[in-house]
C-alpha cells in the first residue's frame, strides 16, 4: 500500500491496435437504397460495400447522404437481497481466510458500497478522503439516444463489370467511446451496476467501410470490402508524489493515430433471372487497448504489468441470403427475401480480454443463427421494404460470477425512398425506421457457484477469533442474488441518394 | 385524410417513445437475517437454541444440521462422539467420557473469578481460558501441554487482550513440564457419587519476570508476601520503565496491554500477579464421567498499573485497581474433548500439533473461548 508520504513514478502505455465499427452497421443494417436488414442480398446500394460487396456492379451509381438516429432503452432490474452483504468489520483489514492468506484487499464492506465511508480517523470512519458511495445500479449505462450522419457512393469503374463503394456511419457526438466494465463482482468497486454487453460504447465508433465488386460472369460477381479503423496509441507517463491526493500528480501524454482495415469477401449470384443469392464472410474485428502500467517507488522498487482491453469485438461471420422476384407486372414488382447469418460468438472476448468461459465451460458464449425475412416492392420509381428480424443472445443465462447483460432480439424495420426531381436533379429521399424489441430475460444465481468473498471460517489475524456473519455467501456481485432485463433499441433514419 | 393519417401516426411515435424509455430498477433488500429466528439464514453456521450453537456459529465439538436450503427451519445441534467419547444413539445423546475419573486427554479450560472496580463498585466478572494435555497416573494428573488462550472480562466495562498480548503471553507461565516450576498436578479419583478432583495452586504473572513469583508454588506463599511488583508513579504522563517489567505484547510499553472499552474507553498496561487452586467441595463430587464439570476453586491477584493510552480525559477513570472479591463463585470448568489428536472432535479445536507454530495455537485458542463462551451470569 502506497502511503501518503510515498512517492511513486508510474509510467502507463496504452497501445491501441484495430478500431473498427460495425457493430453499429450490423444493428441499423442498410440505411438507404431498400436494403434494410437484408444487405447481403437486398438493396444493392451504397451500404453494399459492408454488407455485400459483390452487389456493387448491379447497384445504380449513387451518393448517399443520411441522417440516422439509434436510442437503446435497456432496464435493467436488480433483485433484491436477503443477507449476503459482506460484514463492515471486513474494512478494518486484518482477517484471514481458512487457508491462512489474508483477506484480498478488493473485498469491501458492502455498507461502504451502499452508504460510503466518510473521512476520518475514529471507529466508522475511513482514511481521508473517505470512500464514496456507489449504490447497486446507480450508474447504469442505457437510456442513450445517439445521432448519426450516414455518407455513401458506388461509381462503376467499368460498365457493368467493376465499381467501388463506400459506406459509412459517423457519430455526431462521443466518436468511439470505450467504456470499461467488469462482469463480475470485481464491478462492484467501480460503477457497482450491470450494463447491457452489446449495445453502449459499441454504438460509438467511426464506421468507415470500402469495397468493390467485380462481374466475372454475366451472373455471378465477387467483391471485396475493407472496414476502415483507427489505430490508437496513447502512452501516458505519470509522477504521483502523494497517492491521496492527486492534485499533485505529474502527467504527459502522448497519443498517435494510425489506419487499418479489415477484409470482408463476397459473392453475388444470379442462378436464374428472377432469383438472387448473396453471401459474405466478415473477418473478426476488434479494438483493443494493451495498457502497461509500470511503477517506480522512491525506494527504488519497480513494478508493472499489462492489462489488455478489447472493444467492439465482433465474431467471424457467415451471411447468407435469397431474394425471389414473385410479381413482375408492369411498374409493380414484389420480391421476397430471407436471409440467415451464423456468427461466431463462443470466441467472444469482453472488454478486459476475458473470454466468459472463464466462469464456468457452462458460462461460455455460443454461436448463434440468426435470421430475416422480408418483402421488397417497387412501384415504378418508388421503393419500400419490410423486414422482420430475429436475434438470438449469445450468452446463456447468467447463474454464476459473470453479468453478462443481453437479450434475445425481434424486431422489424420498414422504410422506402422515390426517385423525384427537384430543380431538374434526380434525387431519392427516402425514410426508414427500425424497432427491436429485447426480450425480457431474468437471470437467476446459484449460489453455488458464486465467490464467497468472506470464506466461512475466516477470522481475525490478530486473535484467530471468528468473523461474525462469515457463514453462508457474502458477495458484492451486483447481480446477485439475480437481475432481469428487457427493452427496445430503435431507430430511424432519413436519407438522400443522388443518382449519378 | 392524409391529415388523420398524420396524426394517427404521430400519436403512436408518441406512444412507442413512451413506452421505449425505459430505466432501471433495484428491488428493495428483504429483511436482514435474524439470529435466533429458528430459521438458518445467510451468514449463520446455525440458529438454534443449544449450547452447540452460539452466536449462531456451531461450537467446535459439535454438529448442527443443515437443512436442504437456507431460509428453512434450522435443525439441532448435537455432540461429537467417538474417541472417549460415548453417547446413546445415532445422535450422540447425553455423551460422556468413556473412562469415569481419569482425566487423561484434550481439555477445553475456562476459569471463572470477580473483582469489584473501585469507581462504581460494580462486579466484573473475568474468564480466562487455557488449552491443556492432561495425562493421568493413578489418581494423579499433570499437565503435558498448555497455551493461555486469553482473558475477557464484563462489568462496567469489558476487558480483553489486545492482539498482541494474546500473542505475547500464550506461550507464557505455561504449566507443563517446560516450566520452571515443573508440571502443574491435580487429582481425580472416584468416590461416592462420582469424582472428587483437585488442581493445584499456580501463580501467573503478566508482564514482569517470573522471580517475582515464589519458587515454590507448593509453598502456598500469599501474594502479600511475595516481593512488590513493578510500579511507576504516572501510569498516565509518565514514561518510566521499571526493573522487572517485561513487555510481552511488544508495544513499546511496559506491561501487558488489555483494551477496554464501554463507559470508558483506552489501552491499560498492567502487571499482574495471581493464583488459582481448584477443588471440588467434599461431598458435591463432579459427576463421574461428564464431558464437561465446574468445581470450585479460590485465587487472589494484585495489579500494577503500568502506563494508560488512548483514553483522553478518562484516563483517570482507568487508574484505578480492581480488587477480588469473593461474593460471587471462583470456579474451573472443563471441557473434554478427546484423548487423540487428529480425532473428530479434537481436530474440531486444536489446529495442528500444539506448541509447535503459533498462527496454528491461536486458532486453537479461538476455538477454546468458542467452545466454553464467556458467562457473564
Amino acid at each position: 500500500m502506497i502511503r501518503r508520504s510515498g512517492a511513486l513514478g508510474l509510467a502507463v502505455l496504452l497501445a491501441a491496435v484495430r478500431a473498427e465499427a460495425s457493430p453499429l452497421i450490423e444493428l441499423t443494417g442498410s440505411v438507404g437504397d431498400n436494403g434494410g436488414a437484408q444487405g447481403v442480398v437486398a438493396g444493392p446500394g451504397s451500404a453494399s460495400a459492408y454488407f455485400n460487396p459483390a452487389a456493387l456492379p448491379f447497384a445504380d451509381d449513387e451518393v448517399l447522404f443520411g441522417f440516422a438516429v439509434v436510442s437503446e432503452q435497456i432496464g435493467i432490474t436488480l433483485d433484491g437481497r436477503r443477507g449476503g452483504d459482506v460484514p463492515l468489520t471486513v474494512g478494518g483489514r486484518g482477517i484471514l481466510q481458512p487457508n491462512g492468506q489474508p483477506l484480498p484487499n478488493d473485498v469491501v464492506p458492502s455498507q461502504w458500497l451502499q452508504y460510503g465511508c466518510p473521512a476520518g480517523t475514529t471507529a466508522g470512519t475511513c482514511p481521508s478522503p473517505g470512500f464514496a458511495a456507489r449504490p447497486r445500479q446507480s450508474q447504469g449505462s442505457s437510456g442513450v439516444t445517439r445521432e448519426y450522419v450516414t455518407l455513401g457512393f458506388v461509381k462503376h469503374v467499368i460498365k457493368d463489370k467493376l465499381a467501388v463503394g463506400a459506406y459509412a456511419m459517423l457519430p455526431v457526438s462521443n466518436f468511439t467511446t470505450a467504456q470499461s466494465f467488469y462482469s463480475d463482482q470485481r464491478e462492484a468497486l467501480f460503477s457497482d451496476s450491470l450494463h447491457p454487453e452489446l449495445y453502449g460504447d459499441r454504438l460509438t465508433s467511426i464506421s468507415v467501410v470500402v469495397g468493390a465488386g467485380a462481374r466475372i460472369l454475366p451472373n455471378l460477381s465477387l467483391g471485396i470490402g475493407l472496414s476502415l479503423g483507427l489505430t490508437n496509441t496513447a502512452q501516458s507517463a505519470t509522477y504521483v508524489s502523494d497517492s491521496t491526493n492527486y492534485n499533485t500528480l505529474l502527467l504527459n501524454n502522448s497519443v498517435a493515430t494510425q489506419a487499418n482495415v479489415t477484409p470482408s469477401a463476397a459473392f453475388y449470384y444470379l442462378p436464374l433471372p428472377w432469383l438472387h443469392v448473396g453471401g459474405t464472410v466478415h473477418t473478426p474485428e476488434a479494438f483493443r487497448i494493451n495498457t502497461s502500467v509500470t511503477a517506480t517507488l522512491p525506494s527504488g522498487t519497480e513494478s508493472g504489468t499489462s492489462m489488455p482491453e478489447i472493444f467492439d469485438w465482433m465474431p467471424w461471420s457467415f451471411q447468407a441470403g435469397v431474394l425471389a422476384d414473385v410479381v413482375h407486372h408492369g411498374l409493380y414488382s414484389m420480391s421476397i427475401v430471407g436471409s440467415l447469418n451464423y456468427a461466431l460468438w463462443s470466441a467472444y472476448q469482453d472488454r478486459h480480454g476475458q473470454s466468459p468461459s472463464v466462469y464456468g465451460s457452462e458460462l461460455g458464449w455460443s454461436n448463434t443463427l440468426s435470421g430475416a425475412l422480408g418483402v421488397r416492392h417497387v412501384y415504378g420509381p418508388a421503393r419500400g421494404f419490410i423486414d422482420l428480424t430475429y436475434a438470438p443472445s449469445p450468452a446463456p443465462e447468467q447463474i454464476g460470477n459473470s453479468n453478462y447483460v443481453d437479450n434475445d432480439r425481434i424486431g422489424i424495420s420498414a422504410g422506402g425512398d422515390v426517385e423525384i426531381r427537384l430543380w431538374s436533379v434526380r434525387v431519392r429521399p427516402g425514410l426508414q425506421l427500425m424497432v427491436d424489441r429485447l426480450i425480457y430475460r431474468h437471470n437467476t444465481k446459484d449460489d453455488s457457484l458464486i465467490t464467497d468473498e468472506l470464506p466461512d471460517g475466516s477470522v481475525y489475524a490478530g486473535t484467530h477469533d471468528p468473523v461474525p456473519g462469515s457463514a453462508g455467501l457474502q458477495t458484492n456481485n451486483p447481480g446477485w442474488p439475480g437481475f432481469a432485463s428487457a427493452g427496445w433499441v430503435w431507430g430511424g433514419a432519413f436519407t438522400l441518394a443522388v443518382p449519378l | 385524410m392524409s391529415t388523420r393519417l398524420a396524426l394517427l401516426a404521430m400519436a403512436a411515435g408518441l406512444a412507442l417513445a413512451q413506452a421505449a424509455c425505459t430505466h432501471d430498477v433495484v428491488y428493495p433488500d428483504l429483511p436482514e437475517p435474524v439470529c435466533g429466528n429458528g430459521v438458518l439464514e445467510s451468514g449463520e453456521q446455525c440458529d438454534v437454541s443449544s449450547a452447540g450453537c452460539v452466536g449462531c456459529s456451531t461450537v467446535p465439538t459439535w454438529t448442527c444440521q443443515t437443512p436442504s436450503a437456507r431460509g428453512e427451519p434450522a435443525g439441532s445441534c448435537q455432540q461429537i462422539c467417538g474417541d472417549g467419547v460415548t453417547g446413546d444413539g445415532a445422535t450422540c445423546a447425553n455423551p460422556r467420557r468413556d473412562t469415569a475419573c481419569d482425566m487423561t486427554g484434550y481439555w477445553a479450560v475456562r476459569t471463572t473469578d470477580h473483582t469489584r472496580d473501585n469507581v462504581v463498585g460494580d462486579l466484573q466478572t473475568s474468564s480466562n481460558w487455557n488449552f491443556y494435555r492432561l495425562s493421568q497416573t493413578g489418581t494423579d494428573f499433570q499437565v503435558v501441554q498448555s497455551l493461555d488462550c486469553g482473558v475477557h472480562v464484563t462489568g462496567s466495562v469489558t476487558v480483553d487482550y489486545t492482539p498482541g498480548s494474546l500473542q505475547g503471553m500464550i506461550y507464557l507461565n505455561r504449566e507443563d513440564a517446560e516450566s520452571i516450576h515443573g508440571a502443574r498436578h491435580g487429582t481425580s479419583a472416584a468416590t461416592t457419587g462420582g469424582c472428587a478432583v483437585t488442581f493445584d495452586r499456580w501463580y501467573s504473572i503478566r508482564g514482569a519476570e517470573e522471580s517475582y513469583l515464589p519458587q515454590d508454588f507448593g509453598s502456598l506463599v500469599p501474594l502479600t508476601q511475595l516481593p512488590a511488583l513493578p510500579a511507576v508513579a504516572d501510569p498516565v504522563n509518565g514514561d518510566a520503565v521499571p526493573a522487572g517489567a517485561t513487555d510481552p505484547d511488544g508495544d513499546g510499553l511496559p506491561g501487558v496491554a488489555f483494551e477496554i472499552t464501554g463507559i470508558v474507553q483506552g489501552v491499560r498496561d498492567s502487571v499482574q500477579r495471581l493464583w488459582k487452586e481448584y477443588a471440588s467441595a467434599p461431598g458435591a463430587p463432579m459427576a463421574s464421567a461428564a464431558i464437561t464439570f465446574t468445581a470450585p476453586g479460590t485465587y487472589d491477584l494484585q495489579e500494577s498499573i503500568m502506563r494508560l493510552t488512548q483514553c483522553g480525559d478518562a484516563c483517570s477513570l482507568l487508574n484505578t485497581l480492581a480488587n477480588p472479591t469473593d461474593s460471587a463463585p471462583v470456579t474451573v470448568t472443563f471441557w473434554f474433548l478427546c484423548k487423540t489428536l487428529g480425532s473428530p472432535r479434537v481436530s474440531a479445536v486444536v489446529a495442528g500439533q500444539p506448541l509447535q507454530n503459533l498462527q496454528d495455537d491461536l486458532t486453537t485458542c479461538a476455538n477454546v473461548r468458542r467452545v466454553l463462551p464467556h458467562d457473564p451470569s
